[in-house]
C-alpha cells in the first residue's frame, strides 16, 4: 500500500464523493447528497433539454420534472455508479414527452422551432465560430436524426436505449445515426 | 369548548422555543419538505404555515407536529419536551380531554 | 415523368449503398458509424486496414470532438448563468418520500405518540460516518420490527474506506459512533451493527475506484 496524501480541504466533503455514494445516500433520503447530484449533472441536463426542445422556455420545467422523478425513483436504481446516464435517460424521456404533447396541440414542424439560440451576427474567433456553425448545422438536422444524435453523443445512451426511448427498432437507430453523422460531416467539410 | 382551543400560532411559537428544535415542518400533506431557509424564500411560503395540526375528535383533542432537530441534542429528549410543552399548554388552556399528541422527528441534524 | 425517371426511395438507397461500398472498401458508412460506437471492438482488420475507412472514421471522431467542445461550452455557459434553478428543484423534493417506518419514543403519558422516522435515523447513521476521517457511509438500514419497542434490531451500514487505512480499526470506530448516535437519539434496542466495506477509495474520495475488496466485518 502506498502512503496516501492528506485529503485536501473541501467546502463540503459530499462534493468530492463518487456518484455511487451520492446515489446510494440520496436513495436513503440524503437531500444534501441529492443536491450535489443536481449541481453535478443539472447543467448538462439543462443543455440537453434546451437542445431537444429547441428553446429554453420549457427547460426549467422539464429538468425539474426529471429531478422530481429521479428523487422518487432513486431507490429503484440498482447501480448508483450509473446515475449520470440514468438521469440523462429521464430528462430525455421528459423532453421527448414534452415535444410530443406540444405537437398534439400545435401541428408545426419542430425543426423550424429548433433554431440556435446564441447565434452571433458576426464571427468571433475561429473556435467559437466553429461551435456556432455546428450548433446551426445540428439544428437543421431532421428531428429524428437530431434526437438520435443527442441521445448518443450527449446522453451517451446505447443503441438499445435509444431504440427504447424513441420507440423505434435498433436497425432504424443505426441508420438514423449514420445519416446524422454523414450530414454533419458533409457540412463540416464545407466550412473547412 | 372549541373557543378555548389554543391557536396554531401559539403552539408554533411554543414548539420552536424548545431547545434543540430547529424546524417545524408543515403537517398538512407536504408539497415540499424544506432543507434550507433559502428555499423558504424561493417558495414564498411562510415557514410556520400549517405547521401544527389541531383536530377535535369525539374522544378529545388531537395535536400533531413534525419537527427537525439539531444534531447536538438528543432526539428522544427534544421529542418528549415538545410533547410536554404542548400538553402543558393544552392543560393551561383548559381544552378538555386530550386524545393524542403526536410528535414526529423527521430530521436530525 | 415516367416511372423510369422517377426512381423509388429504395433504389436511391441502393445507389447510395453501392457508392459507399465502392468508396469504403466494401463497407457502408452505417457499418463504420456503428464500428465507431462499438469502440472498434471486436477489431475488424478489413476496416482497420483500409485508408478510406480510416479517413471516414477520423472524420466522425473529429465531429465527436467538435461536438464535445460545443457541449463543454454550453455547459460552461449554463453554469455561469447561475444556479437559481437548483433551489426550486429542491423545494419540490419531499423528505416524506423517504420517511420509512415510525420508530416509537417512550413516554409515560397514554396520549403521547412520539416517534422518530426511519429516514431521520438513517440520517444520523450517515452523520456518524461523516464525523470520522477515512470512511464514507453509503446505504444503511434497520433490520427488525422497529415499530415495536424493545425488539432487537440489526443495523446495516455500507461504507467505503480510504486505501491504506486499517480496515477493522476504521470499521470499529464507525461501529462505536453508530452505537453512540443510536443511544443518543433513539430508544432502539441494538443487537448488532453490521458494517460492510464495499470498496476502498484512493486519496481524494472523488477518485474512488470501484473495487470489490469487500469484507463483512463480524
Amino acid at each position: 500500500m502506498t502512503t496516501t496524501p492528506t485529503r485536501a480541504p473541501l467546502a463540503s466533503p459530499l462534493e468530492s464523493f463518487p456518484d455511487q455514494t451520492l446515489a446510494d445516500r440520496a436513495a436513503d433520503g440524503d437531500m444534501r447528497a441529492f443536491e450535489v447530484l443536481v449541481r453535478r449533472y443539472g447543467p448538462l441536463m439543462r443543455v440537453y433539454a434546451s437542445r431537444v426542445l429547441g428553446s429554453n422556455d420549457e427547460m426549467d420545467d422539464v429538468v425539474q420534472e426529471a429531478f422530481i422523478t429521479a428523487w422518487q425513483q432513486l431507490p429503484t436504481l440498482e447501480n448508483g455508479a450509473a446515475v449520470k446516464s440514468w438521469l440523462m435517460r429521464i430528462v430525455s424521456r421528459k423532453s421527448i414527452d414534452r415535444v410530443r404533447a406540444r405537437r398534439r396541440h400545435v401541428d408545426i414542424d419542430l425543426t423550424d422551432a429548433a433554431a440556435p439560440e446564441h447565434e452571433s451576427p458576426h464571427r468571433l474567433v475561429e473556435a467559437e465560430s466553429q461551435t456556432e456553425e455546428l450548433t446551426r448545422v445540428l439544428a437543421t438536422l431532421p428531428e429524428d436524426q437530431r434526437r438520435c444524435w443527442m441521445l448518443r453523443e450527449l446522453a451517451e445512451c446505447s443503441y438499445g436505449e435509444i431504440a427504447e426511448q424513441l420507440e423505434l427498432p435498433v436497425s432504424t437507430i443505426r441508420g438514423l445515426l449514420a445519416r446524422a453523422r454523414k450530414t454533419l460531416l458533409h457540412e463540416m467539410e464545407e466550412w473547412r | 369548548m372549541s373557543d378555548v382551543l389554543p391557536s396554531e400560532e401559539q403552539l408554533d411559537d411554543l414548539i420552536r422555543a424548545v431547545p434543540g428544535v430547529d424546524e417545524l415542518y408543515s403537517s398538512a400533506p407536504l408539497v415540499a419538505a424544506v432543507i434550507a431557509t433559502a428555499v423558504d424564500a424561493v417558495t414564498g411560503r411562510s415557514p410556520s404555515a400549517g405547521s401544527v395540526e389541531i383536530a377535535q375528535g369525539k374522544s378529545g383533542l388531537s395535536v400533531s407536529v413534525k419537527i427537525g432537530i439539531v444534531e447536538s441534542f438528543a432526539a428522544t429528549d427534544v421529542c418528549r419536551r415538545v410533547h410536554d410543552a404542548i400538553a402543558e399548554q393544552l392543560d393551561r388552556s383548559g381544552t378538555g380531554p386530550v386524545d393524542a399528541i403526536t410528535v414526529t422527528v423527521a430530521r436530525i441534524g | 415523368m415516367t416511372s423510369s425517371n422517377d426512381p423509388s426511395a429504395t433504389s436511391v438507397a441502393d445507389d447510395d449503398t453501392a457508392r459507399e461500398l465502392a468508396q469504403y472498401d466494401g463497407h457502408t458508412f452505417e457499418q463504420l458509424s456503428e464500428y465507431l460506437d462499438r469502440d472498434r471492438t471486436p477489431a475488424n482488420p478489413s476496416i482497420d486496414g483500409s485508408p478510406e475507412c480510416q479517413i471516414a472514421l477520423k472524420g466522425m471522431q473529429r465531429l465527436r470532438k467538435a461536438h464535445r467542445a460545443l457541449l463543454d461550452e454550453d455547459v460552461r455557459r449554463e453554469v455561469e448563468g447561475g444556479d437559481g434553478w437548483v433551489s426550486s428543484i429542491l423545494a419540490h423534493i419531499s423528505l416524506e418520500a423517504r420517511a420509512g417506518r415510525d420508530i416509537p419514543i417512550e413516554h409515560p403519558s397514554p396520549a403521547a405518540r412520539l416517534v422518530v422516522t426511519e429516514g431521520a435515523v438513517r440520517g444520523i447513521l450517515r452523520a456518524a460516518g461523516d464525523s470520522l476521517p477515512n470512511i464514507i457511509v453509503g446505504r444503511c438500514g434497520l433490520d427488525g420490527d422497529v415499530t415495536v419497542p424493545g425488539t432487537p434490531i440489526t443495523v446495516r451500514v455500507d461504507a467505503s474506506i480510504r486505501e491504506g487505512e486499517n480496515i477493522p480499526a476504521t470499521a470499529d470506530a464507525l461501529r462505536q459512533a453508530v452505537y453512540a448516535a443510536l443511544r443518543q437519539h433513539t430508544d432502539l434496542t441494538v443487537a448488532a451493527v453490521d458494517i460492510t466495506i464495499r470498496d476502498l477509495y484512493a486519496g481524494v474520495a472523488a477518485a474512488a475506484a470501484p473495487r470489490t475488496e469487500s469484507s463483512t466485518d463480524e
